[in-house]
């Protein structure tokens, strides 16, 4: 029992005992079981649980009859809990002791959670995970297609255009004239690049970015042809503020930091535990207990 | 995964693109299939079926949408040729999964090439949020491919001119003339029949467009069914006619089998018309609904060929013509009660 007495300092396991005991309390008040072991009462508050989950699915009260069949499925599954346990039949079951450590490790994120994380802290795990929370580039432009299918020569289609969209300020009505037909808008506000490169393709979206504002250019090439293009605004890729994404860092945050604590807590629990080896592990085989307690700490993605 | 399920070469023996990577051998259980199965498994003939269940029952069972997806069980989105990531883990890339069996019963052997790339939905909505897409599949205003991002519009109406059709916003037309794709049509204003607007634009990525198809299928006063394929509109139209039968000329093929590779220099990136049913019959129940097809692009066996430097065997499809199915548009006589 050395192991549990140490446990028992845990201060940790105090927060969980102190959790469990108002569970138990809980289901004192409400389950109804009492001291003597065969008893089973059946409390008005458990008779307006089981009418509530009814109505949940049906959406209705259910009737004298359907009551009394959830009442007496409730007495069958409790004789039979009750019994399957006396019998033992609880240990070595596989679905039981998995769903037992999936309860524990809930309880474990439902710690996790109460951590308030700071501004810093925040910052810093935005700052590792640049590439996750980088900003896109921004275009807004205006496009003109020309169809590879309608012209034999591009190019000298392109350089004809341009110059008359060059020669001074050519408002959007007047671009949208040029060129020939597509479904694709011509005048597209600020997209991000990966909303580019979604409808028009990598290569034109990778160009697009290269290009200066205020001028019409090209044929830039995409998957549907030659386009002219004028960049009418540009904004840069950036790092956000951290109030920007905030929500969206607390949430990775918080996903690595219950990562964590359960691997730290399991790591604890098993330094209590003596591991036997009854036969020696052949080193190929890596996957033991003792070998998982010490593998490096992977970042969660 | 398996083929797609739009109909079967038997039945419509007269679409020559009715066999896309067609599985018929049996099913996941290794049973064979006989004959008689297919009638009851493909999308087309159940169409057909909900015109004639209508007559009798007075409600039509088979009214869907169409729809495409991955069936892959990889947790991957990959539909496309070159990435192929197939549909279990038993078949992720490697030199011999062309080979290696799928399906291995006592009666049934399907090789891992007999498996297709996988498909996509499209969806139709106001917004991308979770109500607006539902929204729209609830009114089946979707489409499917078999992998393509192909764009794909498809209105119905008395109404719609070929003027309807030069415009980068179809749509707008389409709307206010028309219903769109899954959408009904009853009670032919007198002498008019339906005009459908039909446009596609091609994925960045992929091939360009060989043609739209219009498939019409309708019960008759002897209460038979029937189908019938249209080619509405085609790229390189200057050049390519229908032969004297109406049968339009393959569009040809740019596949460089060795190199996985192929030119966008056939077919058309865009394809737009305003089709008229030439055949109409306003005391006759039908539906409408288009196809697009793709030029011949590589299939993922040629990517995977190339990539692992493997010799596959003779019988092994190297390219595909991918394509996009729009749900349907129902016309009724009269219209219906409820």
């Amino acid at each position: 029992m050395s192991v549990l007495g140490k446990i028992m300092r845990e201060p940790l396991l105090h927060f969980l005992l102190l959790g469990g005991g108002l569970f138990l309390l809980y289901n004192m008040s409400n389950g109804g079981r009492v001291d003597k072991p065969n008893t089973i009462v059946v409390t008005p508050g458990k008779v307006k649980q089981l009418s509530a989950n009814f109505s949940r699915t049906w959406e209705r009260l259910p009737t004298e009859q359907e009551l009394n069949g959830l009442l007496t499925s409730y007495l069958r599954d409790e004789v039979f809990y009750r019994e399957a346990i006396a019998l033992g039949l609880d240990k070595d079951d596989n679905l039981i002791r998995r769903r037992m450590r999936q309860k524990l490790e809930f309880i474990l994120e439902d710690i996790s959670v109460l951590v308030d994380p700071t501004d810093e802290a925040l910052t810093r795990y935005m700052q590792q995970h640049e590439d996750q929370f980088r900003l896109q580039p921004q275009i807004a432009f205006r496009q003109v297609y020309l169809s590879p299918d309608k012209r034999q020569d591009i190019k000298a289609a392109a350089t004809k255009i341009l110059a008359s969209l060059n020669t001074g300020e050519i408002s959007e009505q007047q671009s949208a004239q040029l060129g020939d037909q597509i479904m694709l808008e011509h005048a597209f506000k600020l997209s991000s690049q990966s909303d580019i490169e979604r409808r028009f393709g990598q290569v034109f979206a990778r160009q697009l970015l290269t290009l200066p504002s205020g001028v019409w250019s090209g044929p830039v090439v995409s998957g549907y042809g030659g386009h002219l293009v004028l960049v009418s605004e540009r904004v840069e890729g950036r790092m956000p503020t951290l109030a920007e994404v905030r929500e969206e860092v607390q949430r990775d945050w918080l996903f690595e930091q219950r990562n964590a604590l359960k691997e730290s807590t399991y790591r604890k629990l098993l330094e209590e535990y003596e591991i036997v080896m009854q036969e020696p592990m052949n080193p190929a085989y890596v996957s033991g207990p003792a070998v998982a307690a010490t593998r490096p700490e992977t970042a969660p993605r | 995964m398996k083929g797609d399920g739009e109909t079967h070469p038997t039945l419509s023996p007269g679409d020559e693109f009715a066999d896309f990577d067609t599985w018929d051998q049996s099913n996941l259980a290794g049973v064979p299939k006989k004959p008689e199965m297919i009638q009851y498994e493909y999308a087309r003939e159940a169409l057909k079926q909900g015109l004639k269940l209508e007559e009798e029952l007075g409600t039509n069972a088979f009214k869907y949408g169409l729809v495409g997806g991955t069936d892959t069980h990889t947790a991957l989105s990959t539909a496309e040729e070159d990435n192929y990531f197939s549909k279990t883990a038993a078949q992720e890339p490697k030199p011999d999964r062309w080979e290696h069996p799928f399906l291995d019963t006592p009666q049934v052997k399907t090789p891992g090439w007999k498996l297709t790339a996988a498909g996509w939905t499209g969806v139709w909505a106001t917004k991308n949020t979770r109500e607006a897409l539902w929204d729209a599949m609830k009114r089946k205003e979707t489409y499917s491919t078999t992998g393509p991002r192909i764009m794909v519009r498809f209105f119905g109406g008395f109404d719609f001119t070929a003027e309807d059709a030069n415009s980068r916003m179809p749509a707008e037309a389409g709307y206010d003339k028309g219903v769109p794709m899954g959408g009904d049509l009853h009670n032919a204003p007198k002498g008019k029949s339906p005009t459908f607007l039909v446009a596609a634009l091609k994925d960045a990525y992929s091939g360009n467009l060989d043609r739209i198809q219009v498939i019409k299928g309708w019960l008759d006063k002897k209460g038979e069914l029937h189908e019938k394929v249209y080619d509405v509109v085609w790229g390189d139209a200057d050049k390519r006619k229908p032969n004297a039968q109406g049968k339009l000329p393959p569009v040809g093929n740019t596949v460089n089998v060795k190199e996985a590779t192929w030119t966008n220099t056939i077919g058309a990136p865009e394809l737009i018309t305003v089709w008229k049913d030439p055949d109409f019959d306003p005391n006759l129940s039908a539906f409408y609904y288009a196809r697009v097809i793709e030029i011949p692009t590589p299939r993922w066996t040629a990517y995977d060929a190339k990539r692992f430097n493997v010799q596959m065997s003779k019988e092994v499809p190297m390219t595909t013509q991918e394509r996009a199915y729009t749900s349907p548009i129902w016309y009724q006589p009269s219209k219906p009660k409820s």
